[in-house]
């Protein structure tokens, strides 16, 4: 059972890093920027990520899946809100539809999946007795493998975010609608 | 301001894997706090919706 939890977590962890990167491509191949909103949604899926490394890395414990879920939660308002404001028709919406769904309807699915999934690893991290220490705690796993390439992903998507919020927004605050990047155009302008 | 927010969250990150997870979990908490500040500013357009 607790191999189960350990790749649940893995896969927790390495399916957000790549909503992440999924994220950079459409971004890239659309040429559509990500509005505030939309980045704090990126944000809300690497503080999810965080709680299935620190499962991964330290063993599954109650805070940590409280972490994923705080996520989560931070990304389903984040998310909500954005549909909120385009729900009713004739309100425009925001970036092109990907399957029938624009991104940050996709965001609020993705966040609800996170919260079921999280649920479930609970529930399968509390079944197995024989693998708890004396404090109930399930024993920490070796950080080896796919744990490790999970938790190396999501690191390196962040770092990818950091790098590219800051290509896109600087160090204040990105407009509502950002039509182009704030570096370029502070470097364009400079030369 | 997001970019700052997401470079500290990689930095928690990186020190979870080595292992630091009180340090990680308190700039973890750090950033949560200012995420949600973030959300509050930008959270500034009227919805068009009788509630």
């Amino acid at each position: 059972m607790q191999s189960l939890v350990r790749f649940g977590n893995a896969l927790g962890a390495a399916g957000i890093a790549l909503v992440l990167l999924i994220g950079f491509v459409l971004q890239i191949e659309l040429k559509e920027l990500p509005c505030p909103l939309c980045n704090l949604q990126r944000l809300a899926f690497v503080f999810a990520g965080f709680g299935f490394l620190l499962n991964l890395r330290f063993g599954p414990q109650p805070a940590h899946y409280g972490i994923a879920l705080i996520g989560a939660l931070f990304g389903l308002a984040a998310a909500s809100r954005q549909v909120l404001l385009h729900i009713v028709p004739g309100t425009g919406a925001y970036g092109s539809p990907i399957l029938g769904l624009h991104l940050y309807s996709w965001a609020l699915v993705l966040f609800l999946l996170v919260i079921a999934g999280v649920a479930l690893l609970m529930v399968l991290s509390g079944s197995g007795r024989s693998d708890h220490d004396h404090r109930g705690l399930l024993a920490p796993p070796q950080f080896v493998g796919l744990s490790k390439f999970a938790a190396y992903f999501l690191v390196v998507m962040t770092l990818a975010n950091a790098v590219v919020s800051f290509v896109q927004c600087g160090p204040i605050e990105c407009p509502d609608n950002p039509v182009s990047y704030w570096l370029l155009d502070h470097l364009s302008s400079l030369g | 301001m997001t970019a700052l927010i997401f470079l500290v969250a990689a930095i928690a990150m990186m020190l979870a894997v080595r292992g630091r997870r009180t340090v990680a979990i308190g700039l973890f908490s750090l950033c949560l706090i200012a995420s949600v500040l973030w959300l509050d500013h930008h959270m500034s357009d009227t919805l068009s919706l009788a509630l």
